[in-house]
């Protein structure tokens, strides 16, 4: 590999100068074809962890009152999560339908498919979960009146979705992959700055 | 070395030095550096494209970046060798991952050097180098 010098600005601005090994000091040689370099900005609103918790009577079975946590970054801006929330609240539920999707050979992902269109005109912006397994359900299940619990500080903003009553009974998974949390990219802080593409993922392989 | 061949390397080494000084002094503002003053009389820096757009993201476990994921990156900058570092306070380096190769004009990158925690995690550098 060779060395390289990295000049940025505090604008972001950069620019790399690729030089070859023998004596830079001495001949400044330019010899890639393609350079380029940039200071890009880290995110700023994001999803910092994701766990879930069983609350029924099998661990790895989504059953009733089994538990997803997801804890952001940052306080989020409610309005951008459910229509009608607003941030002079600190903690508040709305009670839907959560759905996990049956991912056929594909991970089983769970998703909040329904919330009253008085709270949350445009649906409850949950995003989605991939549970890191398709074994979870042999076909899509619905849990009715799972609730879904919001908590804020001014540094931090916790989603707590708990499993209501399902539409049919789930299949116990011993062994998968980490969960993987993608929140809904126009989810965002009170500054305007969206979760983007960041993502969150369980430390378990085992959910629910 | 006889004394022309001397003086010609001097010489190379004197334009290498205004080209730098040139870049330094350009930096503090806008980096407007041309081709013709970095190589030196040698190759021309041909840039693969504009990255100032470019965008990170990470996946997170637990706190600590695991992954870093780029975005908006100039498809005439695939095939080239990415690294990407990620800096604390004080400029400090955190974690890094790369060279790898750049297939597309978005990528994930991992694994990193080492998993900060999301919250330290104050700028980044990205680097593209060419083949």
């Amino acid at each position: 590999m060779r060395p390289a010098v990295l000049l940025a600005t505090a604008a972001g601005a950069a620019v790399l100068l690729a030089v070859p090994t023998p004596g830079w000091g001495a001949l400044l040689g330019v010899t890639s074809a393609m350079l380029a370099a940039t200071a890009p900005a880290t995110p700023i609103a994001y999803p910092n962890s994701v766990v879930s918790a069983n609350g029924g009577t099998v661990t790895g079975r989504p059953e009733r009152f089994d538990t997803v946590t997801v804890v952001f970054s940052v306080q989020l801006s409610q309005a951008t999560l459910c229509s009608t929330w607003t941030n002079g609240t600190s903690s508040r539920s709305v009670t839907g339908t959560v759905s996990i999707t049956n991912g056929g050979a594909g991970n089983d992902v769970l998703t909040v498919t329904t919330v009253p269109v008085g709270t949350c005109a445009s649906g409850f912006r949950f995003g989605s979960l991939d549970l890191g397994s398709p074994g979870y359900v042999t076909a899509t299940r619905t849990y009715g009146t799972s609730t879904i619990a919001l908590t804020q500080t001014v540094t931090a903003t916790t989603l707590r979705i708990t499993l209501g009553t399902a539409s049919g009974a789930g299949t116990t998974v011993s062994g998968g992959s980490v969960m993987v949390y993608t929140p809904d990219p126009l989810v965002a802080d009170l500054s305007g700055n969206r979760c983007g593409l960041n993502t969150a993922s369980s430390p378990s392989v085992v959910q629910l | 070395m006889n004394a022309r061949a001397g003086r010609r390397a001097g010489a190379l080494a004197g334009l290498g030095a205004v080209a730098l000084a040139g870049v330094f002094a350009a930096s503090a503002s806008s980096l407007t550096i041309s081709a013709g003053k970095a190589s030196a009389g040698r190759t021309p820096v041909a840039s693969c494209g504009t990255v100032v757009s470019s965008m990170v993201s990470w996946n997170v476990v637990a706190g600590n970046v695991t992954s870093v994921t780029l975005t908006g990156l100039p498809a005439g900058c695939v095939g080239a060798r990415v690294t990407i570092t990620l800096r604390g306070a004080a400029n400090a380096k955190l974690a890094e991952v790369g060279p790898v190769l750049l297939t597309g004009t978005t990528q994930r990158l991992s694994p990193l050097s080492a998993n900060p925690g999301a919250s330290v995690v104050l700028s980044s550098s990205l680097v593209l180098t060419g083949p």
